[in-house]
């Protein structure tokens, strides 16, 4: 079973989606996350009728409490000292997302250019938003209006839209 | 993996700098790591390579990411010691300022990151200083140093609405709002490879932070610029010779004798009178505080002394007089954190993918969605096509126009 650690870009996408269980469920395997990750994610935008917008907190502790997302942390030397090498280029969560990653086998999910670039750099599978709702949406047979209003919770609430360089960009054009 | 700032000399630096502004001693900071004095100086110095497990422990415990322990650059500057250096010994509210302190601190050393990051070469300051007077008026010096300093700028005698703006990008002054105690204007430093570094009370109303920064500005210009200084709302007893200056400067720099004499006098040829209203909206244009804009008329004779004294007295409130007289706020009321350029910076790296989200939420102080928002607003443009329509546009930063 595949194990892939989420960083807080993905998982502010996702949890935007307000279809936070359903998605990784459907798409299968276990999901992970390191606290430092939890801690950055921390709000999501919500427009009013009258286009004010607002901060709605994000709470994840349902999530994790039910099992939906474990939390993980470096658990060895090896691991620590990737790490610490890694935080001279990354923030704290991504560094150590990516650290556990190498050292576990495990994929990362990131949307972040940079940390695309070093995960290839040592040979970490890289996973993004666009792949995993398309994942999500293939292997749970969901219809285009479904998609089309969860990637449009995305772009509203989590403010992310894909470049055109992200892999399945066309897929995401599609329905937004 | 091996990069620049494996440095251990300036792993140390930070180590040492970052003890110093959570205010712990080497032995405290052994003590929490489990090892001895001398270690932890050997490490600080560099002569000892920290492990993993013992910067995370160090990282954590004087609040700091590892990130911002190890990252690439040069020694942080030195700002903690010499700022603290000069808090006046009997004042109160000293863990909030030291705090701010430290954010100054940060902040320059975040800007030489990121122009670092970029390439881009620092902008020096461009004011040139002048010697205090010996004998005759400080402030009749001041007003003439002010007048030459609009005219280099080009302002003429109008108001200064963006007063931030021009600072940072006429002066290549670094400008940073910051939550400091009530009772504190502001503090500035010079930085070496930086240049001028000012924080502003954002606490403050928005006419404060002028004449604030307008003092700093002041304090640029004068002496003084290469010594730390902290500016307190109320100094008691005389102050010193350039503190008065940089006040009179300020002052003369926002509301321009010749410009506040032609307007004065083109009210009072209007109307044949000077009433509060007019004093209201004359503060509104030249967007300082009321007390600012009438203890300026009384020191250039054109109300009598002690009017402030009256208007105080008849507990003449100034928000709520402009809003009797529907007086529209004039200027810039935002209170970003940071200077313009700096923020275009971390968004051009990010956008070069030479930083990543995580590290760009850092260096702006926001969390990831409100950060997205910043990009978004940085990088897109709207305008309106040939039919009509509003269009929006996202501009690349590393598109050149030479080579198109």
């Amino acid at each position: 079973m595949s194990e892939t650690i989420l960083d807080a870009c993905c998982l502010i996408n996702l949890y935007a989606t307000d279809a936070f269980r359903e998605i990784l469920g459907g798409i299968g395997g276990s999901w992970n996350v390191v606290r430092p990750a939890l801690a950055e994610a921390t709000f999501l935008r919500d427009v009013s009728d009258t286009g004010e917008e607002q901060r709605r907190q994000i709470d994840l502790s349902t999530g994790v409490s039910e099992g939906v997302v474990s939390i993980v942390d470096a658990k060895s030397d090896a691991e620590l000292g990737t790490f610490v090498e890694l935080a001279a280029q990354l923030d704290d969560a991504e560094a150590l997302g990516l650290a556990i990653a190498k050292h576990r086998g495990w994929r990362l999910a990131t949307d972040d250019r940079k940390a695309c670039r070093i995960a290839r750099s040592i040979d970490v599978g890289v996973v993004t938003t666009p792949e995993l709702m398309k994942a999500w949406a293939k292997a749970v047979g969901v219809g285009p209006a479904q998609i089309r209003a969860t990637l449009s919770k995305i772009t509203l609430h989590a403010r992310f839209t894909p470049g055109p360089d992200f892999p399945e960009f066309k897929w995401w054009q599609k329905y937004t | 993996m091996q990069t620049e700032e494996s440095d251990p000399r300036v792993i140390g630096k930070r180590l040492a700098e970052a003890r110093k502004a959570r205010g712990l001693t080497q032995e405290q900071a052994a003590e929490h790591l489990g090892c001895s004095r001398p270690t932890l100086i050997a490490i600080e110095k560099g002569d000892r390579q920290a492990k993993a497990e013992e910067l995370a422990k160090l990282a954590s415990h004087y609040g700091r990411s590892i990130h911002e322990i190890v990252r690439p650059g040069a020694q942080p500057v030195a700002l903690v010691p010499h700022l603290r250096a000069v808090v006046e010994p009997t004042f109160a509210a000293r863990e909030e300022l030291n705090d701010a302190i430290g954010e100054l601190q940060r902040f320059a050393d975040d800007y030489r990151e990121l122009e670092r990051i970029i390439g881009a070469k620092p902008v020096g300051v461009h004011a040139p200083t002048v010697l205090l007077p010996k004998r005759g008026s400080l402030k009749d010096f001041a007003e003439d140093v002010a007048t030459r300093e609009r005219e280099r700028l080009g302002l003429g005698t109008q108001p200064v609405l963006h007063l931030r703006r021009v600072l940072e990008s006429e002066l290549g002054l670094r400008v940073f709002y910051w939550n400091l105690p009530s009772s504190v204007a502001g503090m500035f430093a010079n930085v070496a490879d930086l240049g001028f570094c000012i924080l502003i009370n954002r606490k403050h109303p928005a006419e404060r932070r002028r004449a604030t920064l307008a003092h700093e500005y002041g304090h640029a210009v004068s002496p003084d610029r290469h010594k730390p200084g902290i500016d307190y709302l109320d100094g008691n007893g005389r102050k010193p010779q350039n503190e008065r200056f940089a006040e009179a400067f300020g002052l003369s720099f926002l509301m321009p004798a010749r410009g506040v004499r032609r307007k004065f006098h083109e009210i009072t040829a209007s109307t044949g009178d000077f009433q509060v209203a007019d004093l209201c909206r004359l503060s509104n244009y030249y967007f300082v505080a009321l007390q600012a804009m009438t203890l300026r008329l009384e020191e250039l004779g054109l109300v009598g002394r002690g009017t402030w004294d009256m208007l105080k007295e008849k507990k003449l409130r100034a928000r709520a007089a402009a809003k009797e007289l529907g007086l529209q706020p004039r200027g810039t009321r935002t209170t970003d954190p940071y200077p313009e350029r700096y923020k275009y910076l971390a968004v051009q790296a990010f956008q070069m993918g030479r930083i990543s989200e995580g590290q760009l939420c850092r260096f702006l102080r926001s969390d990831r969605v409100t950060v997205r928002g910043i990009v978004a607003q940085c990088t897109s443009h709207r305008f309106v096509d040939e039919g009509g329509e509003v269009r929006e546009q996202c501009l690349l930063f590393e598109d050149s126009l030479l080579q198109h």
